[in-house]
């Protein structure tokens, strides 16, 4: 397999064992192995508690930290969390970095693959784009910047059915470099973007006709949330916005400005006046500057990676801190802070989302030891998992929870066990322990992968 | 019936009733409304209408479409201005010549989005202005709270079929809805119905319920395979079989009053064919579908139950292009057929001289939503809560 620079090379399969399960108990014995000890739980929240550091940036704040035990099953999860991809060898030596630096090393600036011209995709043999991506995921020596990559994705929603593949990809591909980087910078970048300016259809924005869609979706989706802005507050955005556009050179789309689109009278948005007749291009990036400053964007943010990375329901203390420490620092900051925190270890927290298809896919097939997406796997997602990666089914994005469940999408999930766990040459798996135990808890044998958490991340 | 079979379905049978047999009724009273049935056909990548409904008599039909055209004298005609495509002709005999036939000409929608992509969206919800919500039957689905109710065959759900609360049914088909017969498999069903039978907690409790609920409906939909239409009627294409297993459903007596299917092949931008050739293929196939269904309905004696909507998300522009082709264009055709259907041209003749047409497309004369609400009415659902008020049904029955 692929080298992994901050994980560790995984140890022979003879070692590799599942969890800790006896020989002949069940699944899910009563006691599960590896579980947190409520005493050392108990015992961490006593030395918060007689530390005197149980306020308003105690046990919930932005220095709260998780100071129970770290091993395999506690790695594990974080691994499963953060990547959804992973085995035993690998958790075991996040758990031997202790806790910062293992989340250090997760959190590693993504490896960023080389970016392949429109004609790659499409020449004999060559993999498509989902298979590409799918690829990257199984190979990357930072699986933690994909999941990531796929929340932005599934956050700042294009379509290639709309913007053409190519842009969509470009797209995808920033947004992987970003991922880690301010919520700031990634919201200039997809303001600019070509496949986003093309899906939202402000490429078709004048000052004649100043079209809604991206400004609607600006506020709606992608900073405030619904509820935080007027419908003249979208208008008086969509005419700041008149003129943003694309050209095409060179056999791709660029962002361009064309001032002769631009409606170049006063606006003023959210209580606040927009106007810059010196260079009215400036007048998008004052948008995206008041609504950088709203408090309700980072809100709006924090509790939609909490719902991603931690649980579904949230709490709303929790939604705040997270938001203060994104609207100071990175997206990094702030996924530190989540996995070294004391509730995100918490029995509540574990196995608590359901993955999508993509986590379910790209984790299954890594833990039964491929590295390269099968023939076939891109009509799988797309066909019948219900989750082509690169068409998300509208610009909210994909589903969650148990939305992921209804019968037949669950049906074909268990029936993708046998397409993702057959041997290359086509015989069923081996029924004898295997490593499944980062893509899912009590995992004893791939029988076990029909068993509920085999959904859950 | 082999012995591995047996076992199989003996084991979906424990899953099926030893478990949560309260759901089963439920879903029997469900059942009940007014017993009619609408299917929803879609032809996906927009089916070109003007050679479907052909406005023959026109000279610039043949001027604009030197390579495509179907010659006057292949066209199946209706009248003294509008003609079908030859390959119509199985829909000529047994729907139109029996009055059953409704041609919805210059269907669409305002503003019109050329995206195969949102304007199938639109189509699904019923909203051209947002069409990022449920689908238009949502409410419907909603109300009966049976994601039996509707069923899509396909691998994946239209929005047409989905509620914010329950969605309808997908199966591909009615034989490939269950895990796979191999040994391996068979071993992965047996440790499935030993691990559904663990309560959990949370979230995991959640898709230990959806797994059960899941078994139900695969139970439930495989006793359909036990139901026969007659043999050798339906033609063995794509549209064939799922006209064949629609019937079957409908004969079984499964509780769905929606049924929903789909088929691509009809974004002809190049080598679109006249009287013979791609399109002529598709269409063919269609029609020869559509009549066995009927005659099937008619065996049943449910023919005049059932409603046949067939549509696409947008017509192609007049004018072909260089690659022996069309794009996408505007104003479609729609074809509905029942036992109840007042036959007939809706929506009137295209004109196709230059000045009378949209942009170069066929404008849209007849708002879809005014045909859905038809179909919502046959069924016994109310027509302004799914497609809005202002959509007054078309006058179809």
């Amino acid at each position: 397999m692929e080298t992994l620079r901050t994980l560790p090379q995984p140890v022979p399969d003879d070692v590799v064992t599942s969890i800790g399960l006896e020989e002949g108990v069940g699944a899910f014995p009563s006691t599960a192995p590896y579980r947190i000890s409520t005493q050392a739980w108990k015992g961490a929240l006593a030395l918060l508690l007689a530390g005197g550091t149980l306020t308003a940036c105690g046990r919930l704040g932005a220095g709260a930290r998780y100071r129970g035990p770290f091993g395999r099953y506690e790695a594990a999860h974080l691994l499963r969390r953060a990547a959804a991809r992973g085995n035993a060898a690998e958790a075991d030596n996040l758990a031997s970095m202790g806790l910062e630096r293992a989340v250090d090393a997760l959190l590693d600036s993504p490896e960023i693959p080389e970016e392949h011209d429109p004609d790659y995709f499409e020449g004999e043999g060559s993999p498509d784009y989902r298979n590409a991506w799918v690829n990257q995921w199984l190979q990357t020596r930072t699986p933690a910047a994909e999941r990531l990559t796929l929340f932005w994705h599934g956050h700042f929603v294009t379509e290639a059915g709309k913007t053409g593949w190519w842009n969509t990809y470009h797209k995808i591909n920033k947004l992987r470099e970003l991922s880690l980087s301010s919520f700031r910078d990634l919201l200039y970048m997809i303001a600019e973007d070509p496949a986003m300016l093309i899906y939202l259809d402000n490429n078709d924005s004048t000052k004649e006709h100043p079209n809604e869609n991206w400004a609607r979706e600006l506020m709606e989706l992608f900073t405030l949330g619904e509820g935080h802005y007027t419908e003249k507050d979208i208008q008086e955005v969509a005419r700041a916005f008149t003129g943003w556009s694309v050209s095409w050179e060179d056999d791709h789309h660029y962002f361009a400005f064309y001032a002769e689109d631009h409606d170049f009278g006063p606006k003023t948005v959210l209580g606040r006046s927009v106007h810059n007749t010196h260079n009215p291009l400036f007048e998008g990036y004052e948008v995206l500057d008041i609504l950088l400053e709203n408090p309700q964007t980072y809100l709006f943010i924090s509790e939609k990676l909490l719902k991603f990375y931690f649980h579904p329901d949230p709490d709303p203390r929790m939604v705040q801190v997270g938001a203060d420490v994104l609207k100071g620092g990175t997206v990094r900051d702030f996924l530190k802070w989540l996995f070294m925190h004391p509730e995100f270890y918490a029995d509540e927290a574990r196995n608590a989302l359901v993955k999508s298809p993509m986590e379910y896919a790209v984790g299954m097939l890594y833990a039964a030891g491929k590295r390269e997406a099968p023939e076939g796997l891109s009509w799988w997602l797309r066909a019948r998992l219900d989750q082509d990666p690169y068409n998300p089914p509208d610009v909210s994005g994909w589903p969650s929870g148990a939305d992921w469940l209804p019968d037949a999408l669950l049906l074909q999930r268990l029936k993708f066990i046998d397409f993702a766990t057959r041997t290359t040459d086509g015989e069923p798996p081996p029924t004898g322990p295997v490593d499944y135990s980062v893509f899912m808890d009590g995992a004893a044998n791939p029988l076990s992968l029909v068993a509920p958490e085999a959904q859950l991340l | 019936m082999n012995r591995r079979n047996f076992i199989k379905r003996s084991l979906f049978t424990v899953a099926a009733t030893g478990l949560v047999p309260s759901l089963f009724s439920r879903t029997a009273l469900a059942a009940g409304g007014n017993g009619k049935i609408l299917v929803l056909y879609h032809l996906f990548g927009g089916n070109d209408a003007v050679n479907t409904l052909i406005p023959y008599a026109q000279s610039e039909y043949a001027s604009f479409r030197p390579d495509i055209a179907i010659p006057s004298a292949n066209v199946i005609t209706l009248d003294s201005s509008l003609g079908l495509h030859p390959a119509l002709q199985p829909m000529m005999d047994n729907l139109w010549n029996n009055g059953q036939l409704a041609l919805i000409s210059q269907v669409g929608y305002p503003n019109h989005n050329r995206s195969h992509f949102v304007s199938t969206a639109i189509w699904n919800t019923g909203d051209p202005d947002r069409p990022n919500k449920t689908g238009w039957l949502g409410p419907y689905i909603d109300e009966q709270n049976d994601p039996f109710c509707a069923t899509n065959f396909g691998s994946t759900l239209p929005r047409a079929l989905r509620g914010v609360h329950t969605a309808g049914l997908s199966i591909e088909s009615i034989s490939g809805f269950g895990l796979g017969g191999s040994n391996w498999e068979g071993q992965l069903q047996t440790e499935l119905l030993r691990q559904i039978q663990q309560g959990r907690h949370g979230t995991a409790e959640e898709v230990r319920k959806a797994m059960e609920h899941m078994l139900r409906s695969v139970e439930r939909v495989r006793e359909m395979g036990n139901v026969n239409v007659t043999p050798d009627l339906f033609p063995n294409t794509s549209y064939g079989r799922r006209f064949a297993d629609i019937a079957r459903m409908i004969k079984g007596d499964f509780p769905s009053q929606v049924y929903y299917a789909s088929s691509g092949g009809f974004d002809t931008h190049s080598d679109q064919g006249g009287a013979t050739g791609n399109q002529a293929n598709l269409l063919g196939q269609l029609a020869a579908a559509l009549s066995a269904f009927r005659q099937e309905m008619i065996k049943q004696g449910r023919w005049n139950d059932v409603v046949v909507m067939v549509f696409s998300e947008f017509g192609r522009r007049v004018q072909q292009n260089a690659s022996g082709g069309t794009d996408h264009g505007k104003g479609g055709v729609m074809f509905v057929t029942g036992g109840a259907v007042q036959g007939g041209v809706y929506g009137g003749v295209p004109a196709l001289a230059e000045d009378q047409l949209d942009d170069g497309d066929l404008p849209v004369k007849v708002d879809f939503r005014s045909v859905y609400a038809a179909g919502a009415q046959f069924i016994g659902a109310n027509p302004a809560e799914l497609v809005g008020a202002e959509h007054t049904p078309l006058d179809l029955f």
